[in-house]
């Protein structure tokens, strides 16, 4: 265990030291700001609505490129950069599990995206020292849209890392990541844009629609279905990250 | 060199057949934790008023199905109407039945402005020829149509001042359950038809028929004459226009009728001499008055020639549950029209709710001199305007029409062809009216139990300057604080 946390926090110094990471963060909160004063001036404007800022604040589009967008950005590097300046090669050889190395960089990547949606939790709290109000109708559409952001966080930074452990180039990476992630996203559009498909392919295209599934938690209404899916799909594209960095290896 | 290369080959065959034996039982582990998550699940509904929850009534009910039943959303959320304001509570709705009833609930989305095709084929299936945003249901060979607007209780007091309708409560589960009620149960509700006194005939009143087979309820005759009382399974009762006056007993029959929780639907021919029937209408509170529904025209191309305009143009009223819905809809009364005196005290000594449901434009007065209407005029004291000539009565309700229980409920219009269905093809509003009173009357949803939800809104009223202090905080200070530390970071590596 203590390798392991020595691994992670080399990740996560890694990442905190490079100018990157406050150039993302810089405009991931620009985005996040924008997107949030979009919010609030638009229910302001529309009298009476039925949403309250935090779930309008969720399902906007601004919201959605927003979130899409720096997960190829945090994970491009993870190996491919390890890969091309041939440091991997120092890391296979350490007396550490290639498991601990993954996990490792998993990890440190999930920390920086924490730390990236962390500081929205921040506009609520702006916005109730400011208003007076709550931003949310329940603490339960605080959990859930925090809950859903980080289960798709997970997912999407293990394709982020698949991609990465695929080739030694970074760009490449970041490309496979985003169109990957992008299609996924847009799979569970399907049933919306194509209203006539049969029931089983709504239902199935509405299990993988993680705009469906915001939409949902954010409202408050939480199910273990889209848990179970984002858990497993993490898990399984770990494996596949695992089983490529271990064929990296051997070709080593 | 071909000996030292065959366990090297056999080694690999064996590393990329246990790679592969992996890959499969995780693929299998992940189809199978998903497959099981898929179909056994849970749901925590953290909502502030629990509005996606579905009461034990309604999950009891579903229970009950025997085989699937269909629902039809068929609404355009881009429609003009108040359906369009019930449409995503109502997708929210079904797809907690959806859950709730997995392989007994089949729900269908049709957008008919987006799959005409579709549409088409969906009205022929449920005999539904309305163009309003509604629920078509089927259960077997049963079948239901419930208007998206009847699902929600509107707020229309701001109509007046150009304000939309706010939509104040959701009932579309308290509808639905209801509407699951009458289709598991074979029978049909009963709405009889008093025949004997001249009434509108069968032929006549086709479409209005129409709607009451859809409604899963069955239209039947009532000599009233031969008879010591209503039939006990009459849901509803409706007299429309009869010419002949009712025998004393017959008016028995009927008080005794509206006494005991009866649902009567009336329609008032003004020509005929009926004392026996406003005898029956005079305890609710209800007085046909002796007068005509008209107003005057000067035609601007003959001046002087003043022509007296007997079609009666009205609105319906949005204070009653019936009416609510039917919005700017116009009613049309082009018979005789007479207006309806509502008397309060009267209503109250019999604890009667009385509400007025259809007024005549503002043109239009009842005037009592209708015998001679050579130099007609409106007198003020004498003739009435503005004429209610719609109204309803409830007896043991209460003023919030939404929390009263089982009452006897009763519905006047105080003209005779106002269903007709040469009317109706002219002034579908009418028919809207009837649909939306008989609902009224025929409406089991009280007896569910399952309590519309409350909508809550969320205002906000925030001034420039607190706007502006958001865009600084969340736009300059929070991005400036993190470009700053990013820059204290940089110094302090390049030192």
């Amino acid at each position: 265990m203590r390798k392991f946390f020595t691994l992670w926090k080399r990740e996560v110094a890694m990442v905190f030291r490079s100018p990157a990471a406050y150039v993302i963060l810089f405009f991931f909160l620009l985005l996040t700001g924008f997107n949030f004063y979009q919010t609030v001036n638009l229910i302001n404007q529309s009298g009476m609505p039925r949403l309250s800022v935090l779930e309008v604040y969720f399902n906007t589009p601004y919201f959605w490129f927003g979130f899409v967008l720096p997960f190829p950005l945090i994970t491009m590097r993870l190996f491919a950069e390890e890969y091309k300046l041939g440091t991997i090669e120092a890391l296979m050889t350490a007396p550490v599990r290639d498991t601990q190395v993954l996990l490792a960089k998993y990890l440190g990547a999930l920390f920086f995206y924490v730390v990236l949606w962390a500081p929205t939790g921040l506009y609520f709290l702006i916005f109730w020292w400011q208003t007076g109000l709550s931003a949310g109708s329940s603490p339960g559409v605080f959990i859930g849209s925090y809950a859903m952001l980080l289960l798709l966080g997970m997912f999407y930074l293990a394709i982020g890392c698949l991609a990465s452990a695929l080739t030694r180039n970074q760009i490449v990476a970041a490309i496979i990541s985003f169109v990957a992630i992008s299609l996924l996203f847009f799979w569970g559009l399907y049933s919306l844009w194509f209203p006539n498909v049969s029931r089983l392919l709504r239902e199935f295209t509405e299990y993988f629609s993680p705009i469906a599934h915001m939409a949902s938690f954010s409202q408050g209404l939480l199910d273990t279905r889209p848990v179970v899916l984002y858990l497993s799909l993490t898990a399984l594209t770990l494996f596949f990250t695992f089983q490529v960095f271990q064929y990296r290896r051997w070709k080593v | 060199m071909a000996r030292k290369s065959t366990p090297t080959s056999f080694s690999r065959a064996g590393i990329s057949f246990n790679l592969l034996l992996q890959s499969v039982c995780v693929v299998f582990l992940f189809v199978a934790a998903n497959y099981i998550g898929f179909h056994y699940y849970k749901r925590w509904d953290l909502s502030r008023s629990q509005k996606f929850s579905l009461s034990e009534q309604t999950k009891q009910v579903i229970r009950e199905f025997s085989q699937p039943i269909k629902i039809v959303l068929y609404s355009s959320p881009t429609d003009q109407g108040l359906g369009t304001m019930v449409h995503a509570d109502t997708q929210s709705l079904l797809k907690e039945l959806e859950f709730s009833g997995r392989r007994k609930i089949e729900v269908e989305t049709i957008d008919p402005s987006r799959e005409p095709g579709r549409a088409r084929e969906a009205q022929a299936e449920f005999a539904f020829e309305g163009a309003e945003s509604s629920l078509l249901l089927a259960y077997g060979d049963r079948k239901k149509t419930i208007p998206l607007a009847e699902l929600g209780d509107f707020d229309l007091s701001g109509l007046e001042i150009g304000d939309p309708p706010r939509l104040v409560a959701f009932k579309g589960e308290a509808a639905l359950t209801a509407a699951f009620i009458e289709l598991l149960d074979p029978e049909k509700s009963k709405v009889y038809f008093v025949t004997g006194h001249g009434e509108r005939e069968a032929k006549d009143l086709q479409l209005l028929l129409e709607f009451l087979d859809r409604q899963n309820a069955e239209a039947m005759g009532l000599p009233l004459l031969s008879m010591l009382a209503v039939p006990e399974d009459a849901d509803a009762v409706c007299l429309i226009a009869p010419r002949l006056d009712l025998a004393d007993g017959e008016l028995e029959v009927l008080k005794n009728y509206w006494d005991n929780g009866g649902r009567l639907f009336i329609l008032l021919d003004p020509d005929a001499d009926t004392p026996n029937l406003h005898k029956l209408l005079a305890p609710v509170g209800i007085i046909p008055r002796d007068d005509r529904v008209l107003r005057i025209f000067s035609s601007p191309t003959s001046p002087g020639t003043i022509n007296i305009i007997k079609v009666v143009v009205g609105g319906f009223l949005p204070d009653a549950a019936i009416t609510k819905r039917l919005g700017t809809v116009n009613a049309v009364l082009p018979e005789p029209t007479q207006s309806l005196a509502l008397e309060t005290r009267t209503a109250a000594r019999q604890d009667v709710q009385l509400r007025p449901l259809i007024q005549a434009g503002e043109l239009y007065w009842g005037e009592t001199r209708y015998e001679n209407l050579e130099e007609t005029a409106f007198d003020e004291g004498v003739d009435t305007q503005p004429a209610i000539v719609g109204a309803s009565a409830e007896k043991g309700g209460t003023a919030a029409e939404e929390t009263d229980v089982a009452t006897s409920r009763m519905v006047v219009v105080g003209s005779g062809g106002f269903l007709d269905d040469e009317v109706v093809r002219q002034a579908p509003g009418n028919l809207d009216f009837a649909i939306s009173a008989l609902n009224r009357l025929l409406d089991s949803s009280k007896r569910t139990g399952v309590v519309p939800k409350t909508i809550s809104n969320f205002a906000l009223n925030l001034t420039d300057s607190q706007m502006q202090r958001l865009g600084l905080y969340t736009l300059v200070v929070m991005p400036g604080l993190v470009a700053l530390f990013g820059l204290v970071v940089a110094i302090r590596r390049r030192a």
